[in-house]
């Protein structure tokens, strides 16, 4: 084991921890890791549709770690269903508030707040969230968690624990069958894997563990230091340049990404000045129904999301609806409140401006299309170059909202 | 309608190889090499008994086109009234005294400071002499074979061959051809001999290096149908035969192949398709097949990971979603549209919409000269992304496909198996297979009709391909190209260039967990110099053949694509530690 000196987060382990001992515990404590994962989307989101310009090499390693969060969730909830219990991703104690700490976390962990990127940001934020273990050997922790991989260590030993005390059948007899393999895809890393035993439930976990927060050393490797792996991924070398990367799991940690973003070795993009924490009570009219219209999209987003990942109604609720709206309704909005300024007078250049509130609100989603139509036909009084972005932004969101209304047709959506 | 005689394929493709022995062009898209025996092809067929690499032979049929076969049918030497086929090929290779290979520059006609290759040697007489040029050979009937050997001259034609002991290697023959007893005839390529006539032989440039040649050729196909009662009929439609490098991963395909290219100048410029493309204008209302037009793209995405260090997870698509019509999955399709770099923006590496890098992540035709013709990233041929985008749209169906006829179908696997871009300058036929003044009609190379030696300097697309003709273009020797053209760096961004003709990574096949190795050099060090290419251009030149070969040992929906055949001893990777 290493020697070098000992991070300060590695405090002694707080003697709350009680390991898992029921299944239903283990339900317990895979549900609140669905409220951790779930929790890290809306910040990371926020601070990726800040940026002004796609290209940005910020905007695509943000993007990579929403996406593999968002795996994380998938993977979580396969583990949920292979126990069993049908994931909740909408419950009043599951869709987090911000801003707000990390749930479970010991003394709260990082405050997370909804803001645009800033270097400042990545580190005292983000990378807290990602904060890997102190070293491999740091104990199992479960609520009142210090890191999220000592989180997940708990949940590792609460399966080890239940297999060996109430058999496989015990554990895993009464899985449901929602499990998903073909909800992740796109250029992320790692990959959906579905439960049916012990090794596959420490792989799932490793999955999770591995690729975010749970980069088991804080430093880099040392070359040669790790076994040799396949080229997996792309990224930035230990010798500086970009290619093919072995298979080290420490180069594309959540972690080392947004290090590399808080030291300035990927340049902090231009960002919308957006307003920290913004609400849609600081709007009128109809910006706040736009605003409000964001928060409709991000509550259909996890109603379908539940769906899919929870229910028979698969397909249509994930590759008609959720993904779609993911994709192709949510960035224009937010981007669009992005470029509101809080006052009429003031140039969207330097704001402050609007932006995602991600509050959850209930609604159909034919009630929620025919909002949006009527914000198109509306002119919002910003004047004529806002209401080009108005009616561009507005129509795209029309036409995805469409789309998976023709596709949830007879849906309970 | 009247009967008329073609030759398929219209463009046939032979490989080199330093042993006298050979096996047959694969006659299938990714498919396997087919033996003369007809035994089914196996690892170990890739070299003969001395571990030799074999050559592959371009195999031509001649077809009938009648009333009862508009698709064409097969005509044999000794049956329905065809008494013997007369088969004449000219191969040659003018590569010497052809323009520098530079980028793209003389795509659209070469400047005044453009050179030529040897600029030095002015003196057309002596730069004639510089043109590998055998003559043509002609075969009168089953069972016979000819060599384009300087030491085989039948007609006492004016050959011209470059100097005697070149080094290292000297240049002897272009190759040679043979027929079977059903009247078909193989064409074969040279040994992969290059040489300069300059000591020591020193490789400078990519792809132009004075007084050096290489047996690579090409050149027409023609043929004499002999009839039972003596007459002769010529066969109109002629073919055409190049010689390549090998291609190290058979049953791997190229995202853009060069048939997809000649089809995609066919659509916009020879009127082959009129009901995708006319008057300019392409049709939205067309509806695309999904199997025929989609699917092949999508499984030549999903076979990458095998031959370059790529991440396997986002090559993994769910075809079976792909191609359902669900409404569902209309999103999802559009999702993929957006990965792909349309051909409008070749110099776009991310996508606008999600900022990931569009695909593919491959070099483009000018990826390393800034300007106008800079062209830093393959894109898909402008039919391909129309039909992608009509797919994404919804325009498509499942089935319903008349299969091919075996005509069509072997012009069409002869250049599926070939690059059909990046054209820097390429591994079969560079950016000149664009030009539509090359062609008299789709995938059919315009022949000039009177050759008379010595072979011309320049070329005039008004009186047709001289032989030599449609391959002078390409690298010269060609192993310099093909030894660094592994990866590209593009910005701050590692590229690749033919992964499934020259593969960058291999895994061997040893139990898991299986490692991904360079094809070529050291294991696990990037930054040795001879990590994915030999140090130096010249080691090519012996050392391609012994490199290995990629073969699938899993089956054709769950792959596995393992390193078989290698020679040359691989480097030990570091000590463990």
């Amino acid at each position: 084991m290493s020697t070098a000196a000992i991070p300060t987060a590695a405090r002694p382990v707080p003697m709350r921890y009680r390991p898992i001992r029921t299944v239903p515990d283990l339900a317990r404590h895979l549900q609140w890791a669905m409220s951790v994962e779930l929790s890290t989307v809306p910040p990371y989101l926020t601070a990726l549709y800040s940026i002004t310009d796609n290209s940005a090499d910020a905007y695509r390693l943000i993007r990579s770690v929403a996406i593999e969060e968002m795996l994380h969730m998938m993977l979580v909830a396969n583990l949920l269903n292979s126990i069993g219990t049908v994931p909740d991703l909408t419950g009043d104690d599951v869709v987090p508030s911000y801003p707000g700490y990390i749930p479970h976390h010991a003394a709260g962990g990082p405050y997370i707040q909804l803001q645009a990127l800033s270097p400042g940001l990545a580190r005292g934020v983000f990378m807290a969230i990602e904060q890997p273990e102190a070293s491999p050997c740091a104990p199992a922790e479960g609520d009142d968690f210090q890191t999220i991989g000592q989180f997940y260590k708990a949940i590792e030993e609460g399966f080890e624990y239940c297999v060996k005390e109430f058999g496989h059948e015990g554990v895993f007899g009464h899985g449901t069958p929602y499990q998903r393999d073909d909800t992740y895809f796109g250029s992320g890393g790692g990959h959906l894997v579905v439960v049916h035993d012990l090794a596959g439930a420490k792989e799932a976990i490793n999955e999770i563990v591995e690729q975010g927060e749970g980069a088991t050393h804080p430093q880099p490797p040392i070359p040669g230091e790790e076994p040799f792996g396949g080229y997996e991924h792309y990224g930035e070398r230990l010798d500086g340049t970009y290619g093919p990367i072995l298979g080290v799991p420490w180069e594309l940690s959540h972690f080392r990404k947004f290090e590399q973003i808080a030291t300035g070795a990927v340049p902090t993009p231009d960002v919308y000045p957006m307003r920290a924490n913004p609400s849609p009570d600081d709007l009128e009219g109809d910006l706040r129904r736009a605003a409000d219209l964001f928060d409709s999209c991000y509550g259909l987003t996890l109603r379908a999301l539940e769906g899919a990942l929870g229910s028979p109604a698969e397909t249509t609720d994930f590759f008609g609806v959720a993904f779609p709206v993911m994709h192709f309704a949510l960035p224009p909005l937010a981007q669009l409140l992005m470029q509101t300024p809080l006052e009429a007078a003031a140039d969207p250049a330097y704001g402050p401006n609007a932006g995602p509130a991600w509050r959850y609100r209930a609604g159909r989603l034919d009630a929620i299309l025919r909002e949006a139509e009527a914000l198109l036909a509306a002119d919002p009084g910003r004047g004529e170059t806002y209401l080009r972005l108005w009616r561009q932004s507005l129509g795209r969101v029309v036409e995805t909202l469409r789309g998976a209304c023709r596709a949830a047709e007879g849906s309970d959506l | 309608m009247t009967v008329t005689y073609k030759i398929h394929p219209s463009i046939g493709v032979a490989r080199v190889g330093d042993s006298d022995e050979f096996y047959l062009a694969p006659e299938t898209p990714g498919g396997l090499p087919i033996l003369p025996d007809g035994r089914l092809f196996e690892p170990r067929d890739f070299r003969d008994a001395e571990r030799r690499l074999r050559r592959q032979a371009a195999r031509f049929r001649v077809f009938r086109y009648d009333e009862a076969h508009p698709g064409g049918v097969e005509v044999e030497a000794g049956a329905a009234g065809v008494a013997r086929v007369e088969w004449t090929v000219h191969l040659a290779n003018k590569k010497a005294i052809w323009y520098q290979f530079f980028v793209n520059s003389g795509e659209q006609g070469y400047s005044p400071d453009h050179l030529p290759r040897n600029p030095d040697v002015t003196d057309p007489e002596r730069r004639r002499a510089m043109i590998i040029d055998p003559g043509p050979r002609t075969l009168t009937g089953p069972g016979q074979s000819a060599r384009f050997s300087r030491h085989d001259n039948p007609d006492g034609y004016p050959m011209t061959f470059p100097p005697e002991g070149l080094e290292p290697f000297s240049i002897d023959t272009l190759g040679g051809m043979a027929t079977d007893a059903r009247g078909r005839l193989s064409v074969l390529g040279g040994h992969g001999r290059s040489g300069s006539s300059r000591k020591p032989p020193v490789i400078v440039d990519y792809a132009n290096n004075d007084r050096w040649w290489d047996d690579t050729a090409d050149g027409p196909v023609t043929a004499v149908l002999v009839l039972d009662d003596g007459s002769r009929v010529e066969v109109e439609g002629s073919a055409w035969v190049l010689v390549a490098p090998p291609k190290y991963a058979p049953q791997i395909e190229n995202l853009v192949t060069l048939w997809d290219t000649v089809y995609d100048t066919s659509v916009r410029h020879l009127g082959l398709r009129p009901d995708v493309y006319r008057d300019s204008l392409w049709n939205r209302d067309y509806e695309v097949s999904f199997e025929r037009e989609v699917l092949p793209i999508l499984r030549r995405v999903e076979r990458y990971p095998w031959v370059v260090a790529i991440p396997p997870h986002p090559h993994e698509l769910a075809l079976d979603k792909l191609g359902d019509p669900n409404p569902d999955y209309a999103r999802l399709r559009a999702y993929y549209l957006q990965v792909v770099r349309p051909p409008s923006a070749p110099n776009q590496l991310t996508s606008p919409e999600t900022g990931y890098p569009q695909m593919p992540f491959l070099a483009g035709d000018n990826a390393f000269e800034p300007g106008p013709l800079a062209s830093k990233y393959l894109t898909v041929t402008d039919t391909q992304y129309f039909l992608l985008a009509q797919w994404a749209a919804g325009k498509f169906r499942v089935g319903g496909d008349a299969p091919e006829p075996t005509a069509a179908a072997l012009d069409r696997a002869a250049l599926e198996n070939c690059v059909g871009g990046a054209f820097s300058p390429g591994i079969e036929m560079t950016w000149i297979s664009r030009n539509p003044s090359i062609y008299e009609a789709p995938f059919r190379l315009h022949r000039k009709r009177r050759v008379e030696p010595p072979l011309s300097l320049g070329e005039s697309f008004a009186e047709g391909l001289e032989p030599g003709d449609a391959a002078k273009y390409m690298a010269l020797p060609w192993q310099a190209d093909f030894n660094e053209c592994s990866s590209q760096p593009v910005g701050d961004r590692w590229l690749w260039w033919w992964p499934a003709q020259r593969p960058l990574f291999v895994y061997l096949d040893e139990p898991p967990p299986r490692r991904q190795v360079p094809w070529v050099g050291t294991d696990e060090d990037q930054n040795a110099a001879d990590y994915l290419m030999f140090a130096d251009d010249i080691e090519m030149v012996s050392g391609w053949k012994e490199l290995g070969f990629v073969w699938n040992v899993g089956s054709e929906e769950k792959p596995r694509f393992v390193e078989v055949e290698r020679v040359l001893p691989r480097k030990p990777r570091c000590p463990e530690r």
